[in-house]
């Protein structure tokens, strides 16, 4: 369908000086986040230049050598660094494969949920691990899941389901379910929150209607809830994509054992142990820019194919 | 990585080193180029140059400064500093592994050093925590922001060589620095470590001496005697073998794990010294005897692991231990389900404390050195150990260091280095810290009721602040500075058995039984290269290593060789070599 661009009638906009005026408190407001963005995301973009510099940090930009691709062409030699990038794609897809669908379930669960003192308790318990730092959660999941000491294996083995502690967290197949997992549980409580503001905006007339002609609570949230958030789906889905190239430092590291490196080696590991401790600020620059510029790609690329497909896309 | 020192330095300072060790044969072929350096005395030490007149031409005034030192070297010639002068320190922060003060960075002694140091020179005392396992990234982060302290402080050398290459630091006059810390500069030469200041030809480094490098006799291992006599032994077994019969029996007597264990991690991990074949091969020795990147793929390094594999194996070691971090392996220690116990001594030791509180019956015993070289034929290992350096702190100047800033530097050496306020840094204050037992100082425990917490000294007796001058703190003879570091205020006493130690060796290493490492004349790339991969492989392979079936250990140990190789350690050992062939190199002792 094509669009058709409206003009606004003459003196019916309001000219931006006067809605400053009006507004002058919501703008101030818009004032933190816009400064905070300049300074430390544009702000820091002058410092894309050391991916392309062999940079010394006494020596500063001025005094550093320009060596143009050669840190890419490093990098992309380095056996370590096709293992961080295979294992970040994997598990970041991993993650947006389990991960993803399960706030949209639990969406649609607490919405269905009539006794309201229930469905508050119950949000605000699938909140809480989203307030855990990493730190915190890796400690957790070492008490719990420890081969033969942690408390599920204990547990199993007390009651003599298990004869030998399971792996949860020193093989690497066993780590990579505990891993995904313990990230669904993170992360899926605080995820509900945009799916159930959009299932607010959804019209009650039409759950009226579809209750006047029979569908149960499933054709209800099949035909009208679903629906309903698809746009807000799809805009999620496409941010996800953008963090396929993305690494979680804090969560790898509250994983790590040398059981699993062959997993759990990825890129914020890579970028942490090779750039930030080795002092190679050249190369970790290249492989965050890297990671950005592959991440901008899928959003655009994803952006694209929501818009192909009649949506409304991101941009 | 290891910095490109100029050959003509180097080879002198291997000679004066050497002969400060009594290590005779040490770069023998060089004896002609020293010269200049060495050459620098007591008289030079007393020069009466003008600080002002030598400082470089900086934005800072200099002028502003200490303007009577015209004529008079050293504190005698200092004046307060007109406008108050920045000086950040680095010092240590050794988190929980700590046995001192919790903010190194503002207590009791940090307020001491402004009131008695900072206040009468005008001189703003900061100091600036460096987390202890992390130095290089701290340093790194610092440099990054331009925020680099007044002066870069390490017991590495191979790191004060890299911060001279990436440009964190900058040389210094020596010659204004005789002139305001005459006193340090005189110790450097009485220590004969006066020699090793120059980097790519220019004096980047000032020297905190080591007492007794040759040994490591402040490191410590405890060990339960009461397990061990339990066990029907009235000595600790001197090889691997006995040992591991003691193992055997201790499991018997119902101690599971009781060598515990934890993951390993930071720098010089898996040292292979006991390992090796003495008199060691020198190529060997050269090419992969350091300890900064572990050795595998080599006969002493297969060895150590070999043990290691078996005493996993046996289930003598945690079967968890790739998953504990040190402290859970105080805390076995504490609580009774470990053998032993290794860290650094000092008169205070709250582990030790802590283990005597909870196991009140409990009888510890020190590993002992002997001074005869043992061999255990079976396992391949000894009784050797590694020496340390000729000196120990070293001191660099920062590139963003004004002159004044590094001027209340150096006079912060040079006041630290007076003995009245080494005293006082090292042992605290009288009757609180410390009594006085027959004319010897004697430290006060915790318990004791004049002991007042708000006093409490840093990590071992405020070391990571008075290592600017010594590693270590004497009283010119081992006897009583070991009785300095002997543990206070528990049930036993040590001071024989650390003495013992000492003396143990001092004598292996006499006798050419322990080696320091190797050090090099000129930047191995390879080294800043391939280190970090290296050492990210090695925490890998050597846990599947240890942990695998001991029939599968030497296939595995060769395929991991391999690819330890392939990643980069034998580059590391091809540059190392090519040094060595060109003589850039130490050698070793010569029978």
């Amino acid at each position: 369908m094509a669009k058709t661009k409206v003009k606004p009638v003459k003196g019916t906009t309001t000219p931006w000086s006067k809605a400053i005026k009006r507004d002058w408190q919501l703008y101030l407001m818009l004032l933190v986040p816009l400064v905070l963005v300049f300074v430390f995301v544009y702000g820091a973009y002058p410092g894309l230049r050391m991916a392309f510099m062999d940079y010394k940090p006494a020596k500063g930009y001025a005094g550093s050598e320009w060596v143009g691709l050669e840190t890419f062409r490093k990098i992309f030699q380095d056996a370590d660094f096709i293992r961080a990038l295979r294992n970040s794609i994997v598990f970041n897809l991993l993650d947006l494969l389990v991960g993803f669908p399960m706030p949209i379930i639990l969406a649609l669960m607490l919405n269905e949920l009539r006794f309201q003192k229930f469905k508050k308790v119950s949000q605000t318990i699938l909140y809480m691990p989203h307030f855990l730092s990493w730190a915190i959660i890796g400690s957790i999941a070492l008490t719990m899941f420890k081969p033969s000491s942690g408390l599920v294996n204990t547990l199993l083995m007390n009651a003599g389901v298990i004869s030998e502690g399971i792996p949860f967290l020193n093989e690497k197949w066993h780590w990579a379910v505990t891993y995904l997992l313990i990230g669904v549980w993170q992360s899926m409580g605080w995820g509900t929150i945009l799916y159930l503001a959009a299932i607010t905006g959804i019209s009650a007339d039409l759950y009226e209607a579809a209750m006047i002609d029979g569908a149960n609570r499933w054709k209800r949230m099949w035909y009208i809830t679903l629906p309903g958030i698809k746009s807000t789906i799809i805009t999620l889905l496409i941010m996800n994509l953008g963090k396929v190239m993305g690494s979680n430092f804090e969560r790898l590291k509250a994983f790590e054992n040398s059981m699993v490196k062959d997993f759990q080696y990825q890129l914020a590991i890579y970028i942490y142990n090779k750039g930030l401790s080795n002092q190679k600020y050249s190369m970790a620059t290249a492989v965050g820019l890297f990671q950005s510029l592959v991440g901008l790609a899928l959003v655009l690329l994803t952006d694209r194919i929501a818009k192909a497909m009649g949506e409304n896309g991101l941009l | 990585m290891f910095n490109a020192i100029s050959r003509r330095d180097f080879m002198k300072g291997m000679m004066v080193g050497g002969v400060a060790l009594g290590s005779a044969g040490i770069l023998a072929a060089c004896g002609s180029s020293s010269s200049s350096t060495s050459s620098s005395s007591s008289e030079e030490s007393s020069s009466t140059e003008s600080s002002s007149e030598s400082s470089s031409s900086t934005e800072s005034s200099s002028s502003e400064s200490t303007e009577t030192t015209e004529t008079v070297a050293g504190m005698e010639g200092w004046t307060a500093f007109e406008n108050t002068v920045t000086l950040q320190i680095p010092v240590y922060d050794r988190g929980s592994s700590s046995n001192g003060v919790a903010d190194v960075v503002d207590n009791y002694w940090t307020n001491w050093i402004q009131e008695n140091f900072g206040d009468v020179y005008n001189i703003d005392v900061q100091f600036v925590a460096i987390t202890r396992s992390d130095v290089m990234t701290d340093y790194g982060l610092l440099a990054a922001s331009q925020s680099l302290p007044t002066i870069l402080m390490e017991y590495d050398y191979d790191k004060l060589a890299t911060w001279q290459s990436e440009g964190y630091s900058a040389p210094y006059d020596i010659e204004e620095f005789k002139t305001i810390a005459p006193t340090y500069y005189q110790m450097m030469v009485d220590e004969g470590i006066d020699s090793y200041t120059q980097l790519a030809d220019e004096d980047y480094l000032m020297l905190g001496k080591r007492p007794y490098g040759n040994t490591n006799y402040t490191f410590v291992t405890f060990y339960r005697k009461d397990w061990l006599e339990e066990a029907g032994y009235t000595e600790y077994p001197s090889t691997a073998s006995e040992l591991n019969d003691l193992y055997a029996k201790l499991v018997e007597n119902g101690h599971s794990a009781p060598l515990g264990g934890t993951k390993v991690s930071g720098a010089g991990i898996d040292q292979n010294y006991a390992y090796r074949d003495y008199p060691q091969d020198e190529e060997t020795w050269v090419t992969t005897g350091d300890y900064q990147i572990p050795a595998l793929s080599t006969e002493a390094q297969k060895r150590f692991l070999k043990l290691e594999n078996y005493h996993y194996n046996q289930g003598w070691t945690n079967q968890e231990y790739y998953m504990r971090d040190s402290s859970e392996a105080q805390s076995d220690f504490i609580n009774g389900l470990c053998f032993t116990y290794s860290c650094y001594t000092s008169s205070t030791i709250t582990v030790l404390e802590s283990f005597y509180e909870t196991n009140p019956d409990a009888e510890l015993g020190v590993c002992v050195c002997s001074s005869e070289f043992i061999e255990d034929k079976t396992w391949g290992s000894n009784n050797s150990y590694r020496p340390t350096n000729v000196f120990g702190t070293m001191i660099s100047r920062s590139t963003t260091a004004t002159d004044d800033e590094f001027k209340a530097a150096e006079m912060y050496m040079e006041w630290m280095c007076q003995e009245d306020v080494l005293f006082t840094m090292q042992w605290g204050i009288e009757d609180i810290n410390f009594e006085y037992v027959d004319g010897t100082p004697t430290v006060i425990s915790s318990d004791d009721s004049r002991y007042d917490e708000s006093y409490a000294q840093g990590h071992n007796n405020n070391v990571d602040y008075w290592m600017i001058v010594t590693a270590s703190k004497t009283l010119g003879n081992i006897e009583d500075d070991v009785a300095a570091i002997t543990p206070q205020g528990v049930p036993q006493d040590f001071y024989q058995e650390i003495l013992d130690n000492y003396y143990g060796q001092n004598q292996l290493y006499n006798d050419g039984y322990a080696n320091s490492d190797a050090l090099f004349a000129a930047s191995l790339d390879s080294v800043s290269e391939y280190s970090q991969t290296l050492y990210d492989l090695y925490t890998e392979y050597r846990d599947l290593l240890v942990m695998c079936d001991p029939d599968e250990f030497d296939t595995l140990y060769d395929e991991y060789s391999e690819k330890y190789l392939q990643a980069g350690y034998q580059a590391v050992i091809d540059e190392r070599l090519e040094l060595y062939n060109e003589g850039l190199t130490t050698k070793l002792p010569t029978a």
